[in-house]
């Protein structure tokens, strides 16, 4: 199974390729956001501020987005949609025209999944995976287990989520945000920065209807855990995303040693960061060139897995490890080796993982072509 | 060895349902005050239970009556079970909850306001390390679900798989859960057994 093509929309561009531009030019999509919409006072978070105008009316703003950025990739393969299925991840949708009765604008995920599906004429039912932080990775996973049945040929897996007041006065409340833009891993984290954006990623059993090289790689296993520990923090030892990631590697038949490259959740809460250097400590992977994405993007929630996965597999195709953004002096007791400034290094495979709510941990595994 | 289902549950606004029998039956007003009343006509002490939101109580009593308050499962190692629930409303009660209070919100609601939370509490609850996935659809599409199973089992080495659907909105809750494992004994795994104990 291959990834064949892909696209970001975030703060930072509506393409991959400016968004991998921007990182690399030392951008952030994170900024102080001022929207009295969103919250009475001023916050660090990575919102998208211009206001999306050509797309069809109808649509919802996280629609819009969705659909923007799933049109996107739709220019760039060819394949028959016949056999092609929408896996969708979000974990809250259209939360922002939620009432305090209930009532909304497609509030229910499968109303807003339908509605994707219908702008496109889709013929095959969508399916909506809702995981929590690590939805984006799940619905890969997913989408390929679809595609193993013999089914579909190919999957469209686009995860979206707003910056919305629902998620940002929860997180406040949480005391889980972070004052200053997010430091993944450093000694003086305090919380996350949230962000928002769509992900598309277009994979196929196919290679051949891959037009850009960059967005080409081989998905190697993947696998789910629980830490059957608790529903808003990880586990202390780390022993779900453990799990996770020695399924993975189990199932790609890839030791501990063959991975170049990690590319972690690193949300920077003190619990989320220290979790996971236990893991990759206890795993012997703390040597393991590693990245925290989320100092460039945020935290954007059921889009941030395949936000990231594209930004892996662009830094392995690439042969460029990204500094982790907001990391200064690294603040966690496992051994790890976080990237602070960006350099060269050859990638053959990438570990993605992502931990979320409800413990639930998910890791995936991609090699170059 | 094959997939046969061991055991099956429900909840819905007819009463607590075990393997097609009624256990308890509603004669509860509110959503709320039924749900309490099945954990304690159960005989349950699970401190957990009491700060759940309706659809974790909801996914918890029905999994409590599949898998005889967890015996079922106490001997199946943690990482060789998965879980697979289908929902249409997502989290929408602890959302509305939510929103209401929004310019002062409770880190307790909020917790509860994403549906794959319901997976995690059982998790918690029967030691349960493998995959949870949490699929939104309009009904219950069960080929798709049969499918999606019988494809996990074949490719990793889980021995048990807690599935089926969980809802609950302003209006109705209705849960019905299936226990399937690979076993000689019990009731073929397939879309129309399942359609059949679903009466749909």
């Amino acid at each position: 199974m291959y990834t064949i093509a892909d696209n970001i929309l975030s703060p930072l561009g509506e393409t991959t390729e400016a968004n991998f531009k921007a990182i690399l030019d030392g951008k952030t999509g994170i900024h102080l956001v001022q929207n009295q919409k969103l919250s009475t006072q001023a916050f660090q978070g990575a919102f998208i501020e211009q206001p999306f105008t050509e797309f069809d009316e109808s649509l919802t703003r996280l629609e819009g987005m969705f659909c923007r950025s799933i049109s996107t990739v739709l220019d760039e393969v060819d394949i028959n949609l016949k056999r092609t299925v929408l896996v969708l991840s979000s974990t809250k949708g259209n939360i922002d025209t939620l009432e305090n009765n209930g009532s909304g604008i497609r509030v229910k995920l499968t109303d807003l999944a339908t509605r994707i599906s219908d702008y496109f004429n889709f013929v095959n039912p969508p399916v909506l995976v809702s995981n929590a932080c690590i939805s984006g990775v799940s619905a890969i996973l997913v989408a390929q287990k679809l595609i193993n049945t013999g089914k579909y040929d190919n999957a469209i897996i686009s995860g979206g989520d707003l910056l919305s007041k629902f998620t940002l006065s929860g997180f406040q409340s949480l005391k889980a945000v972070s004052d200053h833009p997010c430091k993944p891993y450093d000694s003086t984290r305090n919380g996350i920065s949230l962000g928002e954006g769509v992900g598309t990623i277009v994979i196929s059993n196919k290679k051949d209807q891959n037009r850009n090289n960059k967005a080409l790689s081989y998905i190697k296993g993947g696998a789910q855990s629980n830490d059957a520990n608790h529903i808003s923090g990880p586990s202390r030892t780390g022993a779900g995303l453990k799990l996770a990631v020695l399924r993975a590697l189990s199932q790609a038949k890839l030791t501990v040693d063959e991975i170049d490259y990690i590319n972690a959740h690193g949300t920077a809460t003190l619990f989320n960061d220290e979790m996971e250097s236990i893991t990759f400590n206890d795993l012997e992977m703390g040597n393991i060139p590693l990245n925290s994405l989320k100092g460039y993007f945020g935290h954007t929630l059921g889009a941030s897995g395949t936000i990231e996965v594209i930004m892996a597999v662009r830094q392995m195709n690439s042969n460029t490890i990204i500094g982790s953004k907001g990391t200064n002096e690294i603040g966690v007791t496992g051994k790890m080796n976080v990237i602070k400034h960006t350099i060269d290094s050859k990638i053959e495979r990438v570990l993605k993982t992502s931990s979320g709510f409800g413990g639930c941990n998910a890791a995936i595994i991609f090699s170059k072509l | 060895m094959t997939l046969k289902i061991s055991s099956f549950a429900r909840i819905d606004t007819g009463g607590a349902f075990k393997n097609g029998e009624l256990v308890v039956p509603n004669h509860q007003e509110g959503q709320d005050d039924f749900l309490l009343h099945i954990y304690k006509a159960l005989g349950i002490k699970y401190g957990k239970f009491h700060k759940m939101d309706p659809l974790c109580k909801l996914a918890f009593l029905t999994a409590e009556l599949l898998t005889d308050k967890g015996e079922i499962l106490k001997d199946v190692p943690p990482e060789d079970i998965f879980i697979v629930i289908g929902n249409s409303s997502s989290s929408i009660l602890s959302d509305t909850a939510h929103q209401q209070e929004i310019d002062m919100p409770s880190p307790a609601v909020f917790v509860y306001t994403l549906p794959n939370i319901m997976l995690g509490e059982l998790c918690i609850k029967y030691k349960i390390m493998g995959e949870n996935t949490c699929f939104q659809s309009e009904g219950y599409d069960i080929n798709f679900i049969d499918e999606y199973i019988e494809s996990t089992f074949k490719d990793t080495g889980y021995s048990h798989c807690i599935f089926g659907w969980v809802n609950a909105d302003h209006n109705n809750l209705s849960a019905h859960l299936f226990l399937v494992s690979k076993s000689d004994d019990g009731m073929h795994f397939t879309p129309e057994k399942i359609r059949s104990l679903m009466n749909i």
